[in-house]
């Protein structure tokens, strides 16, 4: 069953580090079975749907966001890809779950994070992928 | 008293303190109702798939602040939660057990672990600020 960590695009995802946290992981980087790395937050909460974003990272830009860096304003409407994962998940069963790539100028600018908002984990920066594996079983 | 999340192994944790004191939580609705108590290993089961036991313990339990201004911060900084309005408990020992879980830029949020089955949400009630 599709959920924030098994979406159809991306497949089964592992919670890599989380940022923020309010009954759930709320902004967390995650990575799928091929070691793609992702950014991702609860972007907004509808009648029907809660929305996620996901945002494609390479590791080092992944590292310059978690260090502060990159605000995560920047993370989310400038993503490397161009593009962003936008997945409407529904709050009940009767509704259906729907996920599509969109840029980030065909959102609302309210979904984004404020603008200079920075995270502050840059005390140890995420390594190659060996070490990712570690991390996420932690 | 049996809590939330007590039928899996040390939860709540053996360092949980008896519930007490005033604490924020946020809701969407006035009064709050039994909706917006969820925790989040209901909402969203797959998240706590492969986490550690302390995250899935976490998870039955709900996100409350001691700190007013951590509430108000977190509703600002996240779109996703601009609907929501902080309301304000009061936690006595019968109403289960609290723990200190800090984030980083989040020092005064607290996991709670209320009684299985009681109605929570009556103890809330959204203050006009």
């Amino acid at each position: 069953m599709s959920d924030i960590l098994n979406i159809p695009e991306l497949g089964e995802l592992e919670i890599v580090e989380i940022y923020d946290y309010y009954n759930v992981p709320i902004l967390f980087s995650c990575r799928n079975s091929v070691s793609h790395l992702y950014i991702v937050i609860f972007a907004d909460h509808l009648p029907e749907y809660e929305m996620w974003l996901y945002a494609e990272v390479s590791l080092m830009r992944l590292n310059l966001i978690r260090s502060g860096v990159v605000d995560l304003h920047d993370a989310f409407s400038k993503p490397e890809m161009g593009r962003l994962l936008k997945v409407m998940i529904p709050h009940s069963n009767s509704t259906e779950f729907n996920s599509e790539y969109v840029t980030p100028d065909q959102l609302h600018s309210d979904v984004f994070p404020p603008i200079n908002k920075y995270l502050n984990f840059g005390d140890t920066p995420l390594v190659a992928q060996a070490n990712l594996v570690e991390i996420a079983k932690s | 008293m049996k809590l939330l999340g007590s039928h899996l192994d040390n939860c709540p944790p053996e360092d949980a303190e008896p519930a007490s004191g005033i604490v924020y939580y946020l809701v969407r609705n006035n009064p709050p109702q039994e909706g917006d108590f969820i925790p989040g290993i209901e909402k969203h089961p797959s998240v706590y798939k492969h986490r550690p036991k302390d995250q899935i313990c976490q998870a039955h339990g709900f996100s409350v602040f001691k700190d007013i201004e951590d509430a108000l911060k977190i509703k600002e900084e996240f779109n996703s939660l601009k609907d929501t309005e902080p309301a304000v408990g009061e936690l006595t020992p019968e109403c289960g057990v609290i723990k200190n879980t800090p984030s980083r830029t989040r020092r005064s949020h607290h996991t709670w672990w209320p009684p299985d089955g009681m109605k929570i949400w009556s103890l809330f009630k959204i203050e006009m600020q």
